[in-house]
């Protein structure tokens, strides 16, 4: 099956002043794909997922996203791309302290096209969160932030959901609700690139992308596709060396 | 919330100076009059109480502080020889409101006041009574009259010992007008009565027009320095709202906002803060000039509907301006800046 790339970097550089954070990076993600991106700190994966997530354009290089050659794009257009592609989830959820959870998930709909309660009412149960839509940011704990983050992302049925640290302030046991629900996603057809320092949500990833002083040192496919995922695979995916 | 409040005070302030800016002439001009006269009615012929009664029914209502006319004659008072004034003793009480009387104003017929200096030099005080020349009769001073001016030398009688047609000599017009609405009055007054001279009472006039004006530059001085302050103070709070709300801004752009629909959503509540802080700013300035005016002239204010509609309408687009000028430059922030951890 040759699935069709959602994102090509070639030879994509970020230079602030004088330190490269990304460095002639080469990263393709196909279509359906389920992408970890590893490093350490200040290796340059935030950077990366600004140029994937059409936040930043390349000093150098090229981005095609979706078969278009955006390197060069009016924020306009990168906004217009966000607004109808991509679904973003951040480390610090970045919701809205005075709207309800709901209310958060309907703002993303609001700019895309019009707010639908029912729909946002059915991404939030899709997080497990339908009980407590009407509840501010502030009376929800981290990990039903973040669901409600999630909800938010994918209410516009994104073609590419991008998480940054997705679980970096999470537990254990949230962070396997999200690790779960990005599962469900993926196997719905969801394309899902998740930066995590975190090797356990990096195994269940179909392919890991390492980035070290920006630039990628591996970027290794798993064998199989998503769904199931043996011991081998979780073996495979872990670093060489 | 404390933005309403910044754009409130605002409000306030521009509407309390503006009513004060306002009704500060009109209620001067009134407390003027303790001045006294500010018109002198002239006439080569004598001004006969026909002609004084249609003065009267000209005036506005609302200005007239007082008119009375004023005979002269000279009698003798106990061989003495005096100068007797017949003037409405009731309405020049009104037009010289700084004249002293000790005793009472005459009641009946047959009473009068005396002049203070010549009670002096006659050795005579209220209840006195004296023969007065030409009338033949015997008078009773009810008081003596401090005038303060050269009419402390004379006898007063009220105007009715004449009967009801007279002619006066003089007349003084008190109205509760200054500046140019007074010189519009006196020349409506030379229209009306071709046979009339009205006179301003240029040193009065003069001093009262000249401490209005610089009264109501004060006003305006102050008015601008205090609306300046505010207006800074309401484009500082403004700023502040939306530096608070600079990460979600970043958000909203991240997740794919416009620039523009930003702009149009500070556009809104910027109109809404202007246009409730203006209102509620029209009540507490009313309030605030109220409380001015009752307290320096012990009047109440008038509503100035036309000014509540401009102080609403300076206050929304002020609002908006200095709301806009903030939200413009985070309208647009770069997202990865202020989504960047914490
Ligand atoms: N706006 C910027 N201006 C200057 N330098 C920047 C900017 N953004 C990132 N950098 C630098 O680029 C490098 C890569 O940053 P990046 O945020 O991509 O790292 P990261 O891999 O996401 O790190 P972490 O795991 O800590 O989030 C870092 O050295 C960082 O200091
Ligand atoms: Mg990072």
């Amino acid at each position: 099956m040759n699935r069709s790339n959602i994102v090509e970097l070639k030879n994509v550089s970020v230079i602030y002043d004088t330190l490269a954070a990304l460095q002639d990076v080469n990263v393709e993600v196909q279509e359906g794909e389920w992408l970890a991106v590893m490093g350490p700190s200040g290796s340059g994966k935030t950077t990366m997922m600004n140029i994937i997530g059409c936040l930043d354009r390349p000093t150098r290089g090229t981005v095609i996203f979706d078969g278009e050659d955006i390197s060069g794009a009016s924020l306009k257009t990168l906004t217009s791309i966000r607004r109808e592609k991509i679904g973003l989830i951040f480390q610090q959820f970045h919701l809205v302290p005075y709207l309800t959870a709901l209310q958060n998930v309907m703002l993303a709909q609001y700019y895309h096209s019009l707010v639908d309660e029912k729909e946002a009412l059915k991404a939030l149960e899709r997080v497990g969160l339908k009980d407590r839509s009407s509840h501010l940011p502030k009376e929800l704990s981290g990990g039903e932030q973040q669901r409600v983050c999630i909800a938010r992302a994918l209410i516009n049925y994104p073609k590419l959901i991008l998480a940054d640290e997705p679980t970096g302030n999470l537990d254990e046991t949230n962070e396997s609700i999200v690790v779960d629900i990005f599962k469900g996603l993926n196997a719905e057809g969801s394309t899902i690139i998740v930066v995590t320092h975190d090797r356990e949500v990096a195994q269940r990833a179909e392919r890991v992308v390492r980035l070290a002083h920006g630039k990628v040192v591996t970027g290794r496919h798993h064998r199989h596709h998503h769904g199931a995922h043996s011991p081998q695979d979780i073996t495979r995916a872990k670093p060489n060396g | 919330m404390v933005a309403l409040l910044a754009v409130a005070i605002g409000a306030t302030v521009f509407f309390g100076m503006a009513t004060v800016y306002i009704d500060v002439p009109v209620r001067l001009s009134t407390a003027f009059r303790a001045y006294g006269a500010n018109i002198l009615l002239l006439s080569e012929k004598g001004l006969s109480s026909e002609e004084l009664k249609e003065v009267r029914n000209f005036v506005p209502e609302a200005n007239l502080v007082g008119l009375n006319p004023y005979i002269y004659k000279t009698m003798l008072l106990n061989s003495h020889s005096v100068t007797v004034t017949y003037t409405d003793l009731k309405e020049a009480v009104l037009t010289n409101p700084f004249w002293q009387i000790k005793g009472a104003l005459p009641s009946e017929r047959g009473e009068a006041l005396i002049g203070s200096d010549l009670a002096n030099i006659l050795e005579m005080e209220e209840g006195f009574t004296a023969e007065l020349g030409d009338i033949n009769q015997d008078i009773l001073f009810s008081g003596v009259l401090k005038t303060g001016s050269g009419g402390d030398n004379f006898v007063y009688l009220d105007i009715s010992e004449l009967g009801d047609s007279y002619l006066a000599d003089i007349a003084e017009l008190s109205v509760s007008l200054s500046g140019d609405n007074l010189e519009e009055f006196r020349t409506d007054l030379t229209f009306e009565f071709p046979d009339i001279t009205p006179k301003l009472v240029k040193r009065v006039v003069n001093s009262e027009t000249a401490v209005l004006k610089k009264l109501q530059a004060l006003v305006l001085f102050v008015t601008i320095v205090v609306l300046s302050l505010t207006m800074i103070c309401v484009s500082t709070t403004m700023t502040a709202v939306v530096l608070e709300r600079l990460k979600e801004i970043g958000l909203k752009k991240a997740i794919g906002a416009e620039s523009r629909s930003i702009l149009m959503e500070f556009f809104w509540s910027a109109l809404i803060l202007g246009f409730f802080g203006g209102i509620i700013g029209c009540f507490a300035g009313f309030a605030f000039a109220n409380f001015v005016s009752l307290s320096v002239f012990s009047v109440s204010v008038d509503l100035h509907l036309g000014l509540a509609v401009l102080s609403v309408l300076i206050s929304v687009i002020f609002t908006v301006i200095a709301g806009m000028i903030p939200v413009y430059s985070a309208s647009n922030v770069n997202p990865i800046m202020v989504l960047r951890g914490e």
